[in-house]
């Protein structure tokens, strides 16, 4: 028996509208996330390195976190609801790879970003604590580049078939064929 | 009579390739492969291992 998790039209479209918001919105609250990174990277000045580590904090546990979690989600829902499949094209396998790469270096980085918003937002921490504490901008600038990769590889959607995704191709021509007679 | 819409995202497969054998693989398949495997690894290695890591210290 063949299980049909094809999506009809109107919910694949709200499907598709909810895994761009996720998407697109975790590449802006990145952007955010870059901006207070490079303040705590270039400042010297022990209020600023302070707040922005709070507020990476905040954008971390708040949005980045929860839109990384619901784009791999929904992506997950696009490519298992419609003909594209999860492991038929190029395209879609590495984008899901990029995608679960991505979001575990930020599961594993939004632990250290939350211990130094933890001493951040600590009163007892000195200036010189707060200006000692390294900014994590190697990680977020990689990880904007991985996001702006699968965000291209969605939008062009190269051409380019798995073995898997062939060998379903043929199987599904000759059924097709064999209908026919 | 109107030009049909094209939707990018409808489940159009005529562009998939033609033929009797299988394609091979894209160059901009296996380097981003490549590095996804990698960053996989790396954060499989990380949570395995219980490496402690600091942001911004490497080494």
């Amino acid at each position: 028996m063949r299980l049909n998790l094809l999506m009809s039209p109107a919910v694949r479209k709200l499907a598709l509208a909810v895994h761009l918001m996720a998407s697109v919105g975790w590449i802006g609250a990145v952007v955010g996330y870059l901006v207070l990174d490079v303040a705590v990277a270039t400042s010297t000045e022990a209020p600023v390195v302070r707040s922005a580590w709070i507020g990476m904090g905040l954008l971390t546990a708040w949005a980045i976190v929860p839109l990384a979690l619901a784009s791999l989600l929904t992506g997950l829902v696009m490519a298992l609801g419609t003909k594209w499949g999860l492991i038929r094209h190029w395209w879609v396998l590495i984008s899901l790879l990029l995608t679960v790469g991505a979001t575990g270096v930020l599961l594993s980085e939004a632990r250290a970003i939350g211990h130094g918003a933890a001493l951040a937002t600590d009163p007892t921490t000195t200036p010189s604590q707060i200006l000692a504490l390294p900014s994590t901008l190697p990680h977020s600038i990689g990880g904007m580049g991985v996001l702006l990769a699968i965000q291209v590889l969605n939008v062009l959607k190269p051409q380019g078939l798995t073995p898997y995704g062939w060998r379903k191709l043929q199987q599904e021509r000759r059924r097709r064929v064999d209908g026919t007679r | 009579m109107t030009d049909p819409i094209h939707d990018p995202d409808a489940d159009d497969m005529s562009h998939v390739e033609q033929g009797d054998s299988a394609p091979a693989t894209p160059r901009w398949a296996i380097v981003l492969g490549i590095i996804a495997l990698v960053l996989i690894l790396a954060v499989a290695a990380t949570f395995a291992f219980g490496i402690q890591h600091n942001p911004g210290i490497h080494g």
